[in-house]
């Protein structure tokens, strides 16, 4: 026996639960996408080719759910990154206390997205919530802003929360490529008489391309996948202007038991995902995320 | 000029401070009013305008919270599924990753296909698993967690330990390996003990995955295996009427995990987070 096919053996408890929790129960499911079923019927499925793709396409509520998720997705993931970018770069030119500034930053990224909305629950509340009370003292008037009860500012309030959330991550990967440029690269920089502006778009910049594809690349994935603060903040509400394609896709599949029309929508999300990611690879000419 | 370039140096010195002030307070102002929230009097937070340092404190809402909402059960099971998983996942993914990273077994595209597995919308393995989980009698069973929950850990902790593996001489090893030990001894009495630190990071990174999950956790369970998340989502969806302390109380005790991880171990976050992301 070789060690390289002793090693072999190495891999296969880790192949087998990916097989078996991950791959065997994606294909159960493409093929349940295929098929009627509705589960308090209490009949098997039955076969009905794609009829739920074409479903979903012809869902208003579905193309609701698509334009929410990057509706909420797209501003988001530029104010973490502007922000995130903002203070890395502010850190990265301190010295004392850069670890405790950074330890403080980063303490939302690791807590329970639940949580972290049960907290802005609390601060949005439009009677009792500190926002609405700060923003009284500044303006002089009472103000009295229903941040998660109005169709025109929810999706907005929710977004906040995840960036408050995720722009310290942002901000962790763009700092640790930050620190790793050498600074004998600035000092020559401006020996030579570059401005401060030229020192970030010919040095900063393009070292940093990696730090920020990794970084944006991994927001975009989560971000489609957005689910918990809508479930614990807004439910989806009000007059679903909250509804993101995952929320959209729980509630048909396991809170309605539409379970067919619920895989077939989770493998059009499984789709716009990998094809998104392809593309953003392609674009980016990388092929290797780590 | 050089003692106005100086002072101007010190001056933008002194708004980098500012602002990162301005942002830590942001950062922390959320965790503040949870907290505070959890130790007030309910009429202190039904309160406008808000008071902002409670007075008196009181622990009425935990001592609530653990009787009539019989939170015990719920941490209980937190615990129990997110360690068993972390030592399950740890146990299959040491060996994986080893012969990954030493024997490059499966080549380039076997690691890569692990490290896709993390791009899977949590939601598209939850409806297939709900429905064969109810086949197998899992659902309400702690099990049903544990084994879920390595979805988005397995390719989490492989990655990180693959990369682990990749730092580590391997002259120690082989030195080892002359001095008599078997390739399984090295491995578990040299190489292990030395990337110890490391394997620490990696399996408190797995706990607070496990334990801050939402989607899978409403989903599977319900009363008998349900987790610290289930907890406060019913609490706020109680039909009696929002428990603010209640559910702030309870949101405190499940970021303790998180607060741990972020001020012990700072300097591993940014490898684990850049491999992981946090959210399922």
């Amino acid at each position: 026996m070789t060690r390289k096919w002793r090693a072999r053996i190495f891999v296969i408890p880790v192949l087998v639960l990916i097989l078996g929790i991950t791959i065997f129960p994606l294909i159960y499911s493409l093929g349940i996408s295929l098929t009627y079923y509705y589960l308090p019927a209490g009949i098997s499925p039955v076969f009905v080719g794609v009829e739920n793709y074409i479903t979903a396409f012809q869902d208003p509520e579905f193309w609701n759910s698509l334009k929410i998720t990057f509706k909420i997705a797209i501003p988001a993931l530029f104010l973490e990154f502007f922000i995130g970018f903002a203070l890395a770069l502010l850190l990265n030119g301190i010295k004392k206390g850069r670890t405790v500034i950074a330890s403080f930053l980063t303490t939302p990224v690791m807590i329970a997205p639940a949580a972290a909305a049960m907290a802005f629950r609390l601060l949005y509340h439009p009677e009792y919530g500190p926002i609405n009370a700060f923003l009284s003292v500044l303006s002089n008037k009472p103000v009295k802003i229903d941040w998660l009860g109005s169709p025109n500012i929810s999706f907005f309030s929710i977004l906040l929360v995840d960036v408050w959330q995720m722009t310290p991550f942002i901000m962790l990967i763009l700092l640790a490529g930050l620190s790793s440029i050498p600074e004998e690269l600035y000092e020559s920089a401006r020996i030579d008489g570059s401005s401060s502006f030229q020192i970030f778009k010919y040095i900063t910049l393009p070292l940093l391309k990696l730090p920020i594809i990794v970084a944006i690349l991994i927001r975009v994935i989560d971000l489609l996948k957005f689910f918990d603060l809508v479930y614990v903040l807004t439910m989806g509400g009000p007059a679903r202007t909250t509804e993101t394609i995952t929320f959209f896709t729980y509630f048909a599949g396991l809170r309605f038991f539409r379970v067919g029309y619920g895989a077939a929508l989770s493998f059009i999300l499984l789709f716009i995902v990998v094809g998104l990611t392809s593309l953003f690879l392609k674009v980016t000419k990388l092929k290797e995320i780590a | 000029m050089l003692q106005r370039r100086k002072t101007k140096n010190f001056l933008t010195l002194i708004l980098r401070y500012l602002i990162l002030i301005f942002f830590v307070l942001i950062a922390l102002f959320p965790i503040i009013w949870l907290i505070e929230t959890s130790l007030k009097l309910s009429k202190q937070y039904y309160a406008s305008p808000p008071v902002w340092i409670p007075n008196p404190l009181t622990f009425y809402h935990y001592k609530l919270l653990f009787t009539t909402f019989g939170a015990i059960p719920y941490f209980k099971n937190s615990l129990i599924i997110a360690f068993a998983n972390m030592v399950l996942v740890l146990i299959v993914s040491i060996p994986a990753a080893y012969a990954i990273s030493r024997y490059k077994v499966g080549g380039e595209t076997f690691s890569f296909w692990i490290l896709t597995q993390r791009m899977l919308p949590p939601i598209a393995a939850v409806i297939p698993l709900f429905l064969l989980y109810n086949k197998i009698g899992l659902i309400d069973q702690h099990l049903s967690l544990i084994l879920s929950y390595t979805i988005f850990n397995i390719p989490f902790v492989v990655w990180m330990l693959i990369s682990f593996f990749n730092e580590f001489p391997i002259e120690i090893q082989e030195q080892a390996m002359v001095d008599g030990c078997t390739e399984l001894q090295s491995l578990i009495m040299v190489v292990l003990p030395i990337i110890a630190p490391g394997l620490v990071v990696a399996a408190l990174f797995c706990f607070v995955f496990s334990w801050n999950e939402l989607m899978m956790a409403i989903t599977f369970t319900s009363t008998n295996a349900a987790t610290v998340t289930v907890l406060f989502a019913s609490i706020l969806q109680s039909p009696t009427g929002v428990w603010y302390g209640e559910a702030s109380g309870a949101a405190v005790m499940a970021i303790i995990p998180a607060f741990v991880l972020t001020f012990f171990f700072q300097r591993y976050i940014v490898r684990g987070l850049a491999l992981g992301g946090v959210k399922g």
